[in-house]
């Protein structure tokens, strides 16, 4: 029992005193971070736009209403992509030792902590366009979740990989202590 | 009968499983086809039923049909189902026009549960059910092995991980002599009157209504309404008195279906403390034996439904990773009805250190903002527009503002948010209420979300995702919401404790 008392420890922490996740300083993501998501968007509105169109010329629709529809459909991609473009100024990601931080949103603001110890899983995911502006997606999977749980684009591709090394790393690290 | 019965643990081969898994897998796939047509294509069946011609000569085609294809599935599926099981690894071929090559390592496996079917208990083999983390598919059944294999597998199992969980040394002192917790059966059937079973059943039956109605009259109590007619001498009030009738046996039927449904699955519960570990034995038709390994719970969750509160009971659940929502409520450890005041004792069975939680109230703001943003706004702007439109009829629409601040009334009154050092606790609901308790360092992603209003009064919403699943908390000050990741990040980041 005195053995016990010698070796063992449970110093208490002052909990003011803990890393504070309000002052991580967060990395802006790549410039051309927004581009991707304004060309995905461009092609799935030619395509809503030449099926609207086919369909409204050929069931003669009136043209009132065709241009109605179109101006709606201009107003809503172009505030839209005025979103993701103001968005993309607020996305950040922060790596510290021991877990990730990733901020978006540009009404709401979303925080996502995420320890390196509980990642099961990452990939690094890189769509044609992405692959054109040499931009990649880094996505983590927990356990527990249902799919991706964090999922960050618009990153550099080399710095997506240089991110999903250090993570690995750390938590073949994370191993190796237990 | 059985290929198993003296099969050594570790042989090289693959070994294949029961022919009477036959059976299991026509009952199996049968159940599976039932529920995937009541949910995806029961409208389909009612429209038949009501416009085609000929059903008689449809349905002679269609069920020798279905009858064939599942018996021919289910033996091909046997047919193609081998496994093995050799050093540190459980590795399965399987499936018929999917075919499905699995390697589950011991140490990725959360649960194995022996059943023993009364249908097996002539051929003396059981169905081993081993659950690992991770997310759908995880779960693998062997139907139809040797009981003595699925206790060996069961012992490989929980010995490999003793290896694994380098915290675990207490696990090589014997099994404590633990007295089982138990439940009584008549306590077991009202926990069936806590399902709302009845009531999905009668919402299934609704759109047959008009037709089981008019064949219940015409047919069946066509002699029973005259004789009430003679008593009561309107035919209109015999048949409402008869409709009354028709309604209470109908929901007395289904709720004595529901207590007998709830018999059959927790009959004679007995829970045991084994020390490191939970078993759970219950049922039937089917004795159940489930193991759950207590540093596996990822939460507890102790929750009461409209029909529990009236009855004055919560269920309690040990939550764990990796079992898919459909299987949870079989798989997981759980306890279908306790008494409130019981629930701490069932907690500090796998959180001993963890005290009642004393919960603090979320900003009174939760009701101001999100009256006016989700309610009073929208509601105006769309009676507003339908009275200057249509009709100012529509003016008596405000009227809907009235349950909408009940109901944040009511919700606001449910969350809570407590922890200390080591857990955490999260009171949310609308009439009835769910706490889900936690310890801190079973944290898997911590997030926090802000409006511009939530902002300038220094709130956040709080997201946390487990183990077993996301809890929230809207409307936290910031500095106990800060306080609180903060804490939580540094104990999941420098615990060495299992937690998986």
């Amino acid at each position: 029992m005195e053995e016990e008392a010698s070796t063992y420890s449970n110093p208490q922490r002052d909990t003011n005193q803990l890393p504070r996740w309000e002052d991580i300083e967060l990395e802006p993501l790549a410039p051309s971070a927004p581009w991707p998501p304004f060309w995905q968007g461009c092609l799935s509105s030619s395509i809503f736009l030449v099926i609207g169109t086919v369909v409204s010329f050929s069931s003669g629709f009136p043209l009132a209403v065709y241009f109605s529809f179109l101006l709606i459909g201009i107003v809503l991609f172009t505030l839209s992509q005025w979103h993701n473009f103001a968005e993309h100024k607020r996305r950040g990601v922060a790596l510290r030792e021991k877990d990730l931080a990733f901020k978006k949103g540009l009404f709401w603001h979303q925080y996502t902590l995420l320890p390196f110890n509980r990642v099961q899983h990452i990939e690094v995911h890189q769509g044609p366009i992405e692959r054109k502006l040499g931009l990649s997606s880094l996505r983590l999977f927990t356990a527990g979740g249902s799919g991706v749980d964090l999922q960050i684009s618009g990153l550099e591709s080399e710095r997506a990989d240089r991110i999903k090394q250090f993570i690995l790393d750390k938590t073949k690290n994370e191993v190796l202590e237990e | 009968m059985n290929a198993l019965e003296d099969a050594p643990l570790e042989t090289s081969g693959w070994q294949r499983l029961s022919p009477v898994s036959v059976a299991y897998f026509i009952i199996k796939f049968a159940v599976s086809f039932v529920k995937a047509t009541i949910q995806n294509i029961l409208p389909a069946i009612a429209v038949f039923s009501v416009f085609a011609e000929n059903k008689l000569l449809w349905f002679s085609i269609a069920i020798p049909t279905i009858i064939i294809s599942i018996t021919s599935y289910a033996f091909l599926y046997y047919c193609y189902f081998k496994f093995k099981v050799r050093e540190g690894e459980i590795l399965i071929h399987r499936g018929v026009f999917k075919k499905e090559h699995l390697n589950l390592e011991f140490g990725r496996i959360q649960n194995v549960n022996i059943i023993r079917p009364l249908y097996f208990a002539p051929f003396k083999v059981v169905n081993c059910l081993i659950e690992s983390a991770g997310s759908k598919g995880a779960e693998i059944e062997l139907p139809g092995v040797a009981e003595a294999f699925a206790n060996d597998t069961r012992s490989k199992v929980f010995a490999a991980e003793k290896h694994i969980e380098i915290e675990e040394t207490q696990t090589d002192a014997p099994e404590p002599a633990s007295i089982p917790e138990k439940l009584s059966n008549w306590e077991v059937a009202k926990s069936g009157l806590t399902s709302y079973f009845a009531f999905v059943a009668l919402a299934a039956m609704a759109p047959f209504s008009d037709r089981i109605g008019r064949y219940l009259f015409e047919n069946l109590f066509s002699d029973l309404l005259d004789s009430l007619q003679s008593v009561v001498g309107f035919r209109v009030v015999a048949g409402m008195i008869l409709l009354i009738g028709i309604v209470f046996l109908s929901l007395f039927l289904l709720i004595s279906g529901s207590m007998l449904g709830a018999l059959a699955r927790y009959y004679n519960y007995e829970l045991h403390d084994k020390g490191d570990r939970l078993v759970r034995l219950t049922g039937f038709f089917e004795r159940k034996s489930t193991t759950l390994k207590k540093s596996k719970v990822q939460s507890v969750s102790i929750s009461q439904n409209l029909a529990a509160r009236m009855l004055g009971r919560v269920k309690l659940q040990y939550r764990q990773i990796g079992v898919s929502h459909a299987k949870r409520n079989d798989a997981s450890v759980h306890i279908p009805i306790l008494r409130p005041d019981q629930g701490p004792s069932f907690t500090s069975i796998v959180f001993p250190d963890c005290p009642e939680p004393t919960f603090d109230e979320i900003s009174p703001s939760y009701i101001r903002r999100t009256f006016v943003f989700f309610w009073l706004i929208p509601i105006s702007i769309t009676i507003s527009t339908l009275s200057i439109f249509i009709s100012k009829l529509f003016l008596l629409g405000f009227i809907f503002l009235v349950p909408g601040i009940l109901i944040l009334m009511l919700r606001y009154h449910r969350y809570g948010f407590w922890h200390n050092d080591e857990y955490g606790a999260i009171r949310q609901g609308f009439i009835g209420k769910r706490v889900t308790i936690f310890p801190l360092h079973k944290l898997q992603i911590a997030n926090i979300q802000q409006s511009r209003g939530q902002r300038i009064k220094n709130l956040g919403n709080l997201t946390i995702q487990l183990g077993s699943g996301v809890v929230s908390i809207p409307y936290l000050p910031m500095e106990k919401l800060s306080r609180f990741v903060n804490l939580a990040l540094h104990k999941t980041e420098s615990s060495l404790k299992p937690w998986m």
